[in-house]
C-alpha cells in the first residue's frame, strides 16, 4: 500500500466514531475507487474537521436526539479531564514551592479556582459514579463484556496509578535529599527521569479513563432521558471549567504584574495550563449548548447541520 | 470565459448531490462521476460524505437497504423532491432574470465579448 493511500486510511480513521460508525466503511470504498490523488486527501483533512467541530447525527430525529447529548456527556467529560490535569500542573508551577508573589487578587484567584476544582471533582465523580451504576448493572446482568470491560478500566487505571503513585514517593523519601521532590526537581537525571514518566503515566490514564467512559457509553446507546441527566452534569462541569480558566488567567496575570517570582519554566508551564482551561472551557461551552439544544420542550425535529 | 476560484458560485455540494439523485439511487462512487459529467465539478470524498450526512439528517436523502454496506446506495425523500424543485425553481427564476438584465446590459458595452 502507498503512503497516500496509507494516508488516506488514517485520515478516515481519524473521524468522529459516530460519523465513523455511519459512514466509515462507505467513505473508505469510496477513497479506495477513487485512487490516490493529494487533492482528496486535503478534501478529507477538512472533512474530519469539519466532522469533529459540528458533528452530524443521522437517524430518525430521537436517536439524532440520544447522539447529540450522547456526543455532550463525552465531550465535556474529556474536557473535564484535561482541566483537571491543568489544574494539577497550573498548582505545581505556582504553589509547589508557593510563589513569593502568589497574594492579594492572584492567591484569592488562585484559592477559588482550587475550591472550584475540588466541588465540581466532586459532584461530577459522585453523578458519575450513579450514572456508572445504571450502566454496569444492566451490562452485568446481559452479560455484555463489551460494556463492562471498558466501564470497569477507570477503576483498574485508578488502582494502578495510585500503586505507582505510592512507589514513586517512596522513592522520593529514600532518593531525594529532605524527601521533597517539587523542592529538589530537576536535581538529578535518575528524579527527573521517574518525575516525567510519573507525569507522563498520570496523563496517560486520565486519557484512558475517559475513553474507555466513552466507549461504553457509546456501547451501552443509554436512553435519552438519563443522557438529558448527564447533560445538566455535563453542564455544571463546564461551569466550573470557566470559572478555572478565568481563575486561572487572573492568577496568572497578578503573578506577571507583581513580579512575584515566576521565572521562565513556571511561565511556560502555567502559561501552556491556562490554554488548556481556556480551549477546554471553549468545547465545553459549544458543547453543552447544542446538547442543551435539543432538550428544550417542543416536537422533535431533525437536528440542524449547523446546530 | 474559464471561471476563477474567487467567482461567485452555485455548486454547493448538497446540491449537486440531490441534483445527482434526481436522476435515480446512486452510491457515493457513482455520485461523484454523475457530478463530474454533469457540471465539471469534482466532490472529493469528505465533501460527499459531509453533505450526505447533513442531507441525511435533515431528511432530504435516504439510505436504500443493500447487502454491500461499503456502497449502499441513497435516494431522494418526498421532502428532498420538494426542496430540490423549490431550489430549483428559485435557480431557474434566478436565471432568467438575470439573462434578461444582461441582455439590456450588453448594449451599453458594446456587445458580449
Amino acid at each position: 500500500m502507498s503512503v497516500g493511500a496509507r494516508l488516506q486510511r488514517l485520515l478516515v480513521a481519524a473521524y468522529p466514531p459516530s460519523f465513523r460508525h455511519r459512514y466509515g466503511g462507505e467513505l473508505a470504498s469510496l477513497v479506495e475507487d477513487s485512487g490516490f490523488r493529494g487533492r482528496d486527501s486535503v478534501d478529507l483533512a477538512l472533512g474530519v474537521g469539519r466532522a469533529w467541530v459540528a458533528p452530524v447525527f443521522g437517524g430518525a430525529p430521537g436517536e439524532q436526539r440520544r447522539s447529540r447529548l450522547q456526543t455532550t456527556t463525552i465531550t465535556v467529560l474529556a474536557a473535564w479531564c484535561a482541566s483537571v490535569l491543568a489544574a494539577a500542573g497550573f498548582s505545581k508551577s505556582v504553589d509547589d514551592p508557593p510563589l513569593p508573589g502568589l497574594h492579594g487578587v492572584a492567591a484569592t484567584a488562585y484559592n477559588t479556582g482550587g475550591v472550584v476544582v475540588e466541588v465540581t471533582a466532586g459532584a461530577v465523580l459522585v453523578a458519575g459514579f450513579v450514572f456508572w451504576l445504571t450502566v454496569m448493572i444492566p451490562a452485568l446482568r446481559a452479560r455484555r463484556r463489551d460494556i463492562v470491560a471498558p466501564a470497569l478500566a477507570p477503576a483498574l487505571v485508578v488502582g494502578a496509578w495510585l500503586g505507582i503513585t505510592g512507589l514513586v514517593a517512596l522513592f522520593a523519601h529514600h532518593w531525594v535529599p529532605g524527601g521533597n521532590v517539587a523542592l529538589s526537581w530537576p536535581r538529578g537525571a535518575l528524579t527527573l527521569a521517574v518525575l516525567l514518566a510519573w507525569v507522563a503515566l498520570t496523563v496517560v490514564g486520565v486519557a484512558g479513563c475517559a475513553a474507555s467512559a466513552a466507549v461504553a457509553l457509546r456501547r451501552a446507546q443509554v436512553g435519552v432521558t438519563r443522557l438529558a441527566s448527564s447533560t445538566v452534569v455535563a453542564g455544571l462541569a463546564a461551569v466550573g471549567v470557566a470559572v478555572q480558566a478565568v481563575a486561572s488567567v487572573v492568577c496568572l496575570g497578578g503573578l506577571l504584574h507583581a513580579g512575584g517570582g515566576l521565572d521562565a519554566r513556571n511561565i511556560v508551564f502555567s502559561t501552556v495550563d491556562v490554554a488548556v482551561f481556556v480551549v477546554a472551557t471553549a468545547i465545553a461551552a459549544v458543547s453543552v449548548a447544542r446538547g442543551l439544544s435539543v432538550l428544550r420542550p417542543g416536537p422533535p425535529s431533525p437536528v440542524s447541520p449547523t446546530t | 470565459m474559464p471561471r476563477v476560484a474567487d467567482d461567485p458560485k452555485w455548486t454547493d455540494p448538497g446540491l449537486l448531490v440531490m441534483g445527482s439523485l434526481a436522476d435515480g439511487p446512486k452510491h457515493g462512487y457513482a455520485m461523484v462521476q454523475d457530478v463530474e459529467e454533469c457540471t465539471g465539478v469534482r466532490l472529493g470524498p469528505g465533501t460527499l460524505y459531509g453533505a450526505i450526512a447533513r442531507l441525511e439528517a435533515r431528511g432530504l436523502i435516504a439510505a436504500l437497504d443493500s447487502t454491500d454496506s461499503r456502497r449502499r446506495p441513497y435516494r431522494l425523500t418526498t421532502r428532498g423532491v420538494e426542496v430540490l424543485e423549490l431550489q430549483l425553481a428559485g435557480m431557474q427564476r434566478f436565471a432568467g432574470l438575470g439573462r434578461r438584465r444582461l441582455a439590456r446590459l450588453t448594449p451599453v458595452f458594446g456587445g458580449a465579448s
